[in-house]
């Protein structure tokens, strides 16, 4: 041991020394390091398992979303769809409605044309006759009780028809 | 029933009724016919029978020319005045 320089004294006090060191670093440093790490590590795997939760529930939110939007356009499109239906219903029924109200109108109008019309005519009938009849008395004076008038009624007593069974 | 005899309209109905059943000639003229006239209007209307004749002469000087006759349900009208309101009548509009 003397030829290799190795102190036997000092080589014990040496490992004595290394095995306090290494229980110290064990103890006090390797140990709390360790369950440190595992607690990191452990800290680290429960916020990916709440952050991998969140995501999944944020997935489904997004995913309800979604659909309730979908479902929402499809609700709308279909009160949309309702309600312009029943316009385009009241719109026609209105438009039929006027229709038929203007042809009522129209109606009621071309018959008071018609009878006023039809009673100008009998007024212009009438004054016409009157006018003729008026115009002829005086172009007619004086003949009407002479020779002419017994004349003309001579000859419409000739054309007189035969009664029957009488 | 006694209503019913005061009602003008009816009377007027019944008279008409009555009228016809009585044999009433009716002849208008614009002035009053001879009696040589109306002889020869009864003849040419066949009227001449036993059975009475009521015969009503009426002047209307606005016939103008010619003249009506009405019996029964007879009219004929060969005035003046009538042909001017069949000519104005037929006349269109």
């Amino acid at each position: 041991m003397d030829k290799l320089g190795i102190d036997p004294k000092l080589l014990v006090a040496q490992t004595i020394n290394f095995l306090i060191v290494l229980f110290v670093y064990i103890r006090f440093v390797h140990k709390p390091f360790i369950r440190s790490l595992n607690q990191e590590k452990k800290k680290k795997q429960e916020l990916e398992g709440a952050l991998s939760k969140i995501q999944k529930e944020q997935e489904a939110v997004q995913k309800q979303k979604e659909m309730l939007e979908i479902e929402l356009e499809s609700r709308t499109k279909k009160a949309y769809n309702k309600l312009k239906g029943e316009a385009d219903a009241m719109k026609q029924a209105a438009i039929k409605e006027a229709q038929e109200e203007a042809q009522r109108i129209r109606e009621q109008n071309t018959q008071i044309i018609e009878r006023d019309r039809e009673k100008m005519v009998e007024d212009v009938k009438g004054q016409g006759v009157s006018i003729a009849t008026a115009v002829l008395e005086k172009a007619l004076v004086g003949l009407t009780e002479g020779e002419l008038s017994k004349k003309v009624t001579r000859a419409v007593i000739e054309k007189l028809p035969r009664i029957q069974n009488e | 029933m006694e209503k019913l005899a005061k009602n003008p309209a009816f009377l007027k109905r019944m008279e008409n009724v009555v009228r016809r059943e009585e044999r009433v000639l009716t002849i208008r003229s614009p002035y009053a016919l001879s009696t040589e006239e109306v002889k020869h209007i009864k003849q040419k209307l066949n009227l001449e029978s036993r059975i009475p004749l009521r015969v009503n002469m009426v002047v209307d000087k606005s016939l103008l020319l010619g003249i009506v006759v009405k019996y029964k349900d007879y009219y004929f009208d060969y005035s003046l005045k009538g042909h001017i309101a069949r000519l104005f009548e037929s006349l269109e509009a």
